[in-house]
């Protein structure tokens, strides 16, 4: 009874999306100090909040709302790159899978399901040990190689499906090649799932960015990042709550909208 | 509570298409009282099944209703329902039939599911749903409903499907049906069991109904009133009817002109038809099928069947010889569909061989059956669902010849436009993305796509079902002369005896 209907994300979500990338493109602009930069370690540590430091200062006397903002950067980027590295994992082992069928097929999916199984933070804290500090792209890229496990298995029940139904098998009866079918076929009818499982794959990089930068093994300092700045209060968090209050709504405001236009880009699929 | 008012009441709709530019409906006017049946007819293209979606609110991207449109549903006013509004009338309210049902069942699921979730969402208990979907079954002709029930929508042939869709149709008792074409993939006898259906659902439930067809003598049997729709307008219908071969309701003659004996072959095309292919070819059939089980899962069926006793298929053998025509006939459900998927590999055979042109067709696979696969082209009964819906006319038939090194880019859009052409495919049309053509126009597109490779043996699932007299005399036509220029051979898959009669001087019933 149902036509493909198209699912639409709504408008508030949209604008906090928008607003969002428009404050991380434009956070060194906003930046009312050098977010590196300790202001008077002497005089200007753990400054609450206050008209002069909107979000108070760090333990270096550096401007929170400062390193809040450019920090935006360095959390978001390395999430979005982690979640395009695990887009492209997870299409090309879910494809590979669905289109290679039988034996390969259970071997490839039993694999992705043995590297699920394994607690995501234990590899990732091993990864860190073991090379030190990591570069931000190299951080990205191994967020991303152990992240993308969920999106294969998403892409290859879709393409099973969708390989059954006739406007492939029409394709397939043409005798349309295997290459073609995959980029003329397969994923334009794919797109909807990659952009849930895309969202999914930057949803769940967003706080193990954090939180390996909290735990000092994500992204270097000085640099900011929104798991750094946390970072900074420990020993004393009730005390330093705005170092801790602001980062931490972000992080998990993030986390939320992601889910939210995951969902409202699947809402609809179902029956 | 609103016995006064007509069920369905309709005025000043009109609907535009953005990308067209073309005013598909303009103007309806008309309203539909309680147990009441309209027919509509019209020619391919006239803007029926838009119709039938703008009464659901459901017009494409792209669409938009004309101002002053007006559709009342007894004393609802629908135009202005917003998404929640409309999913409280959808299918409890209104209920639709489409006329292409794979398009319209969730191809993952099992009919039951189907079922009872639709139940639930409009607060019927698992099991009532279930029993009526079980009396539903039951009087679309259904001997065995909970065999049916636990089938997936692709082991139901194309008539079997849209029987079950007229089943779930009536799931909710709705005030108003819309059946768009819904016996275009039925045998005669079929149709009528699924014409009586509808007259009782309208005599039990006062359920009022919009029937759309091209076969306006089922429109005049069982319709109280019967208006044309002629590019996007209304008006009354022909007094006297279009050739309307071979469509009478009632008890068609089964008895086709040809041998029922489908091992006599040799005989009989050798008699009733010089073929245009060489004579030594016709030595070596095109097509050999040996003994041939083809079967589906089926969980209500306790002890797996490995003896085949449920396989719709059984032990089939045949030949088709080069430029040859073979009719396949038979009730719905009898297995015509599988066979030719079956031929076409997207089935697996239980037993037997399909041989063609001397390559056993389950011994290659990977690149060398891509490369057989130009020879071997289809048509298939749901011919719009077989199309990728976000290109336009013109790169699906371009894309067969382009995966098949016929041509490339500028000249395989040249090539496909005169296929196009060929097939008596609007000119306009041809950068119109697929699903924005009617089915008879997307009919077309499918055909015109089979034929871009250059094939030797065609399979037409139904070719000419959803077509109007004039567009199916086009395309009867159009196979006649690729038969006799081509020397192509055909698989004719068919409930149209008339259709059967002319092309095919052999039948094969299954």
């Amino acid at each position: 009874m149902t036509r493909p209907q198209r699912h639409r994300v709504d408008a508030t979500t949209l604008l906090t999306v928008g607003g969002i990338v428009a404050l991380t493109l434009a956070g060194p602009a906003l930046a009312p100090y050098a977010p590196t930069e300790a202001l008077d370690p002497q005089r200007l540590a753990w400054q609450p909040p206050s008209a002069q430091f909107l979000l108070g200062t760090d333990g270096f006397s550096r401007d929170v709302l400062s390193r809040f903002l450019v920090g935006a950067r360095h959390t978001l980027g390395v999430a979005l790159l982690a979640a395009g590295v695990a887009l492209v994992l997870g299409t090309a082992v879910g494809l590979g899978a669905a289109l290679a069928g039988r034996w390969r097929e259970s071997f490839l999916m039993r694999c992705t399901d043995a590297l699920l199984a394994m607690p995501r933070l234990l590899v990732l804290l091993l990864v860190v040990t073991g090379t030190g500090a990591l570069r931000l792209d190299a951080l990205a890229l191994v967020l991303g190689a152990t992240g993308w496990m969920t999106t294969a298995r998403l892409v290859r029940q879709e393409t099973r499906r969708l390989l059954a139904t006739d406007a492939l098998r029409g394709a397939i009866v043409l005798g349309v090649p295997p290459a073609r079918l995959v980029t003329h076929h397969l994923l334009p009818a794919l797109a909807p799932t990659l952009a849930v499982a895309a969202t999914g794959a930057f949803a769940s990089a967003v706080p193990l960015e954090s939180g390996l930068s909290y735990l000092g093994l994500g992204v270097p300092t000085p640099l900011p990042s929104w798991g750094n700045i946390i970072a900074e209060a420990e020993g004393d968090l009730l005390r330093r709550w705005w170092v801790v209050v602001f980062p931490t709504a972000a992080i998990v405001g993030t986390v939320l909208l992601a889910n939210r236009v995951a969902e409202r880009l699947t809402h609809g699929d179902a029956p | 509570m609103s016995a006064t008012l007509p069920a369905l009441r309709v005025h000043g709709l009109g609907v535009t298409f953005a990308g067209a530019g073309r005013l598909v409906l303009d103007a309806i006017e008309f309203s539909l009282g309680r147990g009441e049946a309209l027919g509509v007819c019209g020619p391919s293209g006239a803007g029926k099944t838009t119709l039938a979606l703008a009464l659901l609110g459901l017009l494409p991207r792209g669409a938009r209703y004309a101002q002053g449109t007006e559709r009342h549903l007894g004393a609802l006013r629908l135009d202005d329902l917003d998404d929640r509004g409309w999913s409280a009338v959808r299918g409890r309210r209104i209920a639709m039939v489409f006329q292409e049902p794979l398009l319209a069942l969730h191809p993952a699921l099992r009919v039951r599911r189907q079922i009872v979730e639709v139940g639930r969402l409009h607060g019927l208990t698992d099991q009532e749903s279930t029993r009526r979907l079980h009396e539903g079954l039951e009087t679309m002709g259904f001997a065995t409903p909970d065999r049916i029930a636990d089938r997936f929508p692709h082991q139901l042939s194309g008539g079997q499907r849209q029987r079950v869709l007229l089943a779930m149709a009536m799931l909710m008792r709705p005030e108003v049906l819309i059946a768009d074409e819904p016996t275009t993939a039925l045998d005669p006898e079929r149709r009528d069991a699924v014409g009586d259906a509808l007259a009782n659902l309208r005599r039990d439930h006062g359920t009022a109904l919009l029937l759309i067809s091209h076969d306006i003598a089922l429109l005049r049997a069982r319709c109280d009133a019967v208006v044309s729709l002629r590019d996007g307008r209304l008006a009354d219908a022909p007094v006297v009817d279009a050739p309307v071969a071979g469509v009478s309701t009632r008890a068609a003659p089964t008895t086709y002109d040809a041998g029922a004996d489908p091992m006599t072959h040799d005989a009989l095309t050798a008699s009733t038809r010089p073929t245009s292919a060489s004579p030594n070819a016709a030595a070596a059939p095109l097509l050999r099928v040996e003994h041939l089980h083809v079967g589906y899962h089926t969980p209500s069926v306790g002890a797996e069947d490995a003896d085949g006793a449920d396989d719709v298929l059984r032990d089939l053998s045949f030949t088709l010889a080069r430029g040859e025509v073979l009719g396949v006939v038979g009730p719905s459900g009898a297995g015509k569909t599988t066979l030719a998927q079956a031929i076409l590999r997207l089935l697996p055979t239980r037993r037997g061989r399909v041989v063609f042109d001397g390559t056993d067709l389950a011994a290659i696979d990977g690149e060398p059956l891509r490369r057989l696969r130009r020879r071997l082209q289809h048509v298939a009964q749901d011919a719009g669902a077989s199309l990728p819906a976000h290109q336009s006319a013109s790169a699906a038939v371009a894309e067969g010849l382009e995966v098949h090194g016929i041509a490339r880019g500028a000249a395989a859009r040249t090539q496909a436009a005169a296929l196009l052409a060929e097939v008596g495919f609007p000119a306009t049309l041809v950068d119109a993305r697929i699903d924005t053509l009617s089915t008879g126009e997307r009919q077309r597109v499918a055909i015109a796509r089979a034929l871009g490779p250059g094939p030797d043996l065609l399979i037409c699932d139904e070719p000419t079902a959803s077509l109007d007299p004039e567009r199916r005399e086009q395309v009867l036509a159009l196979l006649e002369r690729l038969r006799d220029t081509r020397g192509l051979a055909l698989l004719l898959i068919s409930h149209d005896p008339a259709a059967i009669a002319r092309l095919a001087p052999r039948v094969l019933p299954l």
